[in-house]
């Protein structure tokens, strides 16, 4: 049987999905709470007031109390910064190799005794880590245009993008040591993923961040 | 019995847009005789014959009412059981009420006249 507290998680989460406001979220959960607690004291429970649909009607609720809505649209920014990421990979691959010609090749700095290794493998990753953040963030910040604060977004995303490089870093790099360094398709699919997910968490997050606001008045005060 | 499920889907079908443009009118028409709160105003919907309209239609129209100022609501203690919110009628929301109940009822007279003469005694053979 569904308490009070569950119907209004449940309902939380379909404000959220449906771009509600943290504080208009808390003041429709506040007025609802109140009138579920009046049923339940006349022996009403929530589950049968509200029905089965519950993200429904609290999506009809918000629409009703006229609150401004933010929808995180992530799954359009996913796919976005998806389509701008591989792109950046794609110029961040062409850039190295048009460096292996000028002799700047991996192969031959990491020999190089007055560079430490480290530096060498950081400083030519960079390029294409750059590039993939780049052609993501300007991808995203011009294709999304359409979305509320998407220049929050943005701005969010090139300081998250590359902290989640910096963590899973050498999440992956332990992954591999730990399978010897294996090429097998795999092992590479989980060290892709390890990667993807860490990104896509970054601008799940950006999103988030971007769309969160200061508290403000009762939605159904706003006329 | 195809043809009665169809009928009974398109009765109740047709109910629901009947409703939706006079449910606000009730409600308010409810909270005139007394103010009432959430849940007691739909237990009264129920009992004046809306049994198909629930919580989940009644609460938000009566979340819109509030914004648009024809109603107002106030935090009242309970003998049993939590404090609760009570909506009332606002001098707009009766206002509204007088104005709409005037273009309901002229909108009733119209289709009352209709309807008499709309259906002949024996259908044409």
């Amino acid at each position: 049987m569904e308490t009070i507290d569950q119907a209004l998680a449940t309902a939380d989460r379909a404000w959220r999905a449906h771009g509600v406001r943290h504080a208009d979220r808390a003041a429709l959960a506040a007025d609802l709470r109140l009138d579920l607690e009046s049923a339940a004291a006349d022996g009403v429970g929530p589950a049968q007031l509200l029905g089965a649909d519950v993200p429904g009607f609290a999506r009809r609720l918000a629409d009703e109390a006229g609150v401004h809505r933010e929808p995180p649209e992530l799954g359009r920014l996913l796919g976005t910064a998806l389509v701008g990421g591989t792109l950046g990979a794609a110029l961040g691959v062409g850039a190295l190799a048009l460096l292996d010609p000028l002799g700047v090749s991996l192969g031959e700095l990491t020999t190089d005794p007055d560079i430490p290794v480290q530096v060498v493998v950081t400083a030519y990753y960079l390029i294409p880590a750059v590039l993939v953040v780049a052609g993501t963030v300007a991808t995203v910040r011009t294709r999304l245009r359409d979305l509320p604060r998407i220049r929050a977004t943005a701005n969010a995303m090139i300081l998250l993008l590359p902290l989640a490089g910096i963590v899973v870093t050498p999440i992956t790099m332990a992954f591999a040591w730990m399978t010897g360094f294996s090429t097998s398709s795999p092992a590479v699919v989980i060290e892709m993923l390890l990667v993807a997910g860490a990104c896509a968490g970054a601008i799940v997050l950006a999103r988030r961040w971007a769309l969160r606001e200061p508290a403000e008045r009762h939605p159904a005060d706003a006329a | 019995m195809i043809a009665a499920d169809y009928s009974d889907a398109g009765d109740a079908e047709r109910q629901t847009q009947l409703l939706r443009g006079a449910l606000d009118m009730c409600l308010l028409a409810l909270l005139a005789r007394e103010p009432v709160h959430g849940y007691e105003l739909v237990r009264r919907v129920e009992a004046a014959g809306f049994d198909a309209v629930g919580y989940g239609t009644v609460y938000p129209l009566l979340t819109r009412m509030r914004r648009l100022g024809l109603v107002a609501d106030e935090l009242q203690a309970s003998p049993s059981g939590p404090p609760r919110k009570v909506y009332a009628l606002t001098e707009a929301g009766r206002s509204r009420l007088q104005s709409w109940q005037r273009q309901w009822t002229r909108f009733v007279g119209v289709v009352d006249a209709l309807l008499p003469d709309a259906v002949p005694e024996s259908p044409r053979s």
